[in-house]
């Protein structure tokens, strides 16, 4: 439980947030700077923001809790899971989606492709963040109800509330300035949480020695590669194929969430920047997120849920001040990645499917107001259906295994939309279709298919090379696009004019 | 009938094993190791050799530390030294 001081900590974070949100209010006069914040972020705010959003409350929990059961091996989410990824993003697509103008990575596709790509994209990215957020809002309700006795109801109403109200006045700026406090308090609580947590155990060597203790596969603790035959949900395999090659360039090149800041650069210079300075940045978060599960395992090897590791952690290691400080961290982290999806899904809502399909002449200032309903009600959505999480095991891969149903397909379109230009409207349009059809069947049958535990990794590999063969099998059998609709879309076909 | 019924149970056992890369279960946790450090330096390879004109689209004074190439380089060697290590 928190004392006097930590609840001050709290308060005048929540306030400060609040009010730097709104301070960005000035600036919003259109739905470009609502949805792209008039093209203006420099890349240090991007890159910042982008880390921050990709890391919520519930990497705290999730991660470690994984940490706490598996080892070191899931580190490899944010150090190969990212860093490939995003320096890829940042040379070959980034530019590309910048140069191109557009508000959302569906709206990429469909100039590309064909608008049943464009919709279908945007319809799933919608339904995940949807979701998501639901189980972002339980991360937050258990973090808070074992950390300061609050109901889960209230805790969740007075996220969404907060969140709400800057997302809604301050739009895309306001989100990633706040995003960029909100990491610096992420990092900084973070790091008190590693810092004492080493002083208790006796630093790296206590650690492990404690680790031989407790556990009888320690060495395998902390190795990040992991055999092809472990019992683990990380093969070495699966790292390699379905999460360096597919997950992490789906999540860092397909994810409106991300790709949206890097639209919303100043030049493309920062867009570029942006993208390796995140990259950089992403080299630290294994540190916050995973150390304290591996000491958790140390401390309280008894407790019988992964996902309790780090709050158990926390409120017996911090002293009065910096609970707060910890619990501001996590607040942090949860309304970072809150304000993001929520911001996110209001313009692939507004630009692909509202403007699209059921008002496509309305003025700005509709497409403004048009935003800003969408953004309450997600929120209301997120609320509502945030007990759903309470019936996944692990809520880190509860998330992995929504994001495996379509990252691989969506991947396989992007990547070969961008290189080929002999990718066709229908072969994109099936190989979307059938690569999340593959996704579910190898879900469904993952027990007969798969000798790992959560295979999601081999799932979106599979998925991935299933779209790959559609689209490609498909284009050669249809009749390619005319040289000049792909200008500016394929790369080496720069637009002319 | 009993041709089709073995067809079908080895089908399935071949399926599963890619499915689970078990065809790649030869090899050692220090070589997979290697395959990864080796990613990294093929990517090192790339990133050099992007030009410098794409590199510094966007940007009206061309100086050492607005060079990409030189960013994506420090943290390619920080996730190298990390997997080297762990």
């Amino acid at each position: 439980m928190l004392s006097g001081i930590d609840y001050f900590v709290v308060v005048a974070y929540l306030i400060g947030i609040m009010l730097l949100g709104l301070y960005f209010r000035k600036f919003v006069h259109s739905s470009k700077d609502f949805f792209l914040a008039g093209k203006a972020l420099p890349f240090w705010a991007i890159g910042m923001s982008i880390v921050v959003s990709d890391i919520g409350a519930q990497d705290f929990v999730g991660i470690s809790g994984q940490a706490y059961r598996y080892g070191i091996a899931v580190g490899n989410f944010d150090w190969i899971g990212s860093v490939p990824a995003m320096l890829l993003a940042a040379f070959i697509f980034v530019p590309y989606f910048w140069k191109a103008g557009v508000y959302t990575i569906p709206e990429y596709l469909g100039r590309r492709y064909n608008d049943g790509v464009r919709t279908l994209a945007s319809l799933t990215w919608i339904v995940f963040f949807a979701f998501n957020l639901g189980i972002v809002f339980w991360a937050s309700a258990i973090l808070l109800e074992t950390l300061m006795g609050w109901p889960q109801w209230f805790s969740i109403i007075l996220t969404a509330s907060v969140v709400g109200l800057y997302t809604l006045m301050g739009g895309l700026a306001a989100v990633v300035m706040t995003d960029v406090i909100q990491m610096v308090i992420m990092f900084i609580g973070g790091a008190a949480v590693v810092f004492l947590g080493f002083h208790e155990v006796g630093g790296w060597d206590g650690m492990v020695d404690k680790l031989a203790v407790v556990r009888e596969n320690h060495q395998s603790y902390l190795e990040l590669m992991q055999p092809v035959d472990t019992k683990t949900p990380y093969p070495w395999t699966g790292i390699l194929f379905g999460l360096t090659f597919v997950m992490a360039n789906a999540y860092m090149i397909g994810n409106q969430a991300v790709v949206q800041r890097c639209l919303a650069a100043k030049n493309e210079w920062h867009a570029k920047a942006s993208m390796i300075w995140g990259a950089f940045l992403k080299m630290f978060i294994p540190v916050l997120v995973l150390f304290p599960g591996l000491m958790a395992v140390s401390l309280h090897p008894e407790l019988e849920e992964g996902d309790m590791a780090f709050p158990t952690l926390i409120t017996s290691l911090l002293p009065p001040g910096l609970g707060g400080l910890m619990f501001a961290a996590l607040l942090a982290g949860l309304m970072s990645s809150i304000d993001s999806m929520v911001n996110s899904t209001a313009t692939l809502w507004t630009k692909d499917v509202y403007q699209r399909y059921m008002n496509r002449n309305a003025t700005d200032a509709h497409y403004l107001f048009i935003g800003k309903i969408a953004t309450v009600v997600l929120l209301l959505f997120g609320v509502l259906t945030s007990r759903v999480s309470e019936y996944f095991e692990g809520l880190y891969v509860a998330i992995q295994t929504f994001l495996s149903f379509f990252q691989g397909p969506t991947f396989a379109i992007l990547l070969l939309g961008i290189f080929w230009k002999r990718a066709t409207q229908w072969g994109g349009l099936v190989g979307l279709v059938g690569g999340i059809t593959v996704s579910g069947l190898l879900h469904v049958f993952q027990d007969r298919l798969f000798t790992i535990q959560d295979p999601f990794l081999y799932v979106s590999w599979w998925s991935f090379v299933a779209g790959l063969i559609l689209t490609v099998t498909v284009s050669l059998f249809t009749q390619p696009h005319p040289h000049q609709r792909l200008e500016g879309l394929v790369f080496g076909l720069a637009k002319k004019g | 009938m009993l041709y089709l019924a073995s067809f079908f149970d080895t089908f399935a056992k071949t399926a599963k094993m890619i499915l689970n890369f078990d065809w790649l279960s030869g090899v050692s946790v220090g070589a997979a190791r290697w395959i990864f450090l080796s990613l990294f330096i093929a990517i090192g390879i790339v990133v050099c050799l992007i030009p410098s004109d794409y590199i510094f689209e966007g940007v009206k004074e061309r100086t050492w530390w607005r060079d990409l190439r030189l960013w994506g380089l420090a943290t390619l060697a920080s996730i190298f030294a990390t997997y080297y290590i762990f």
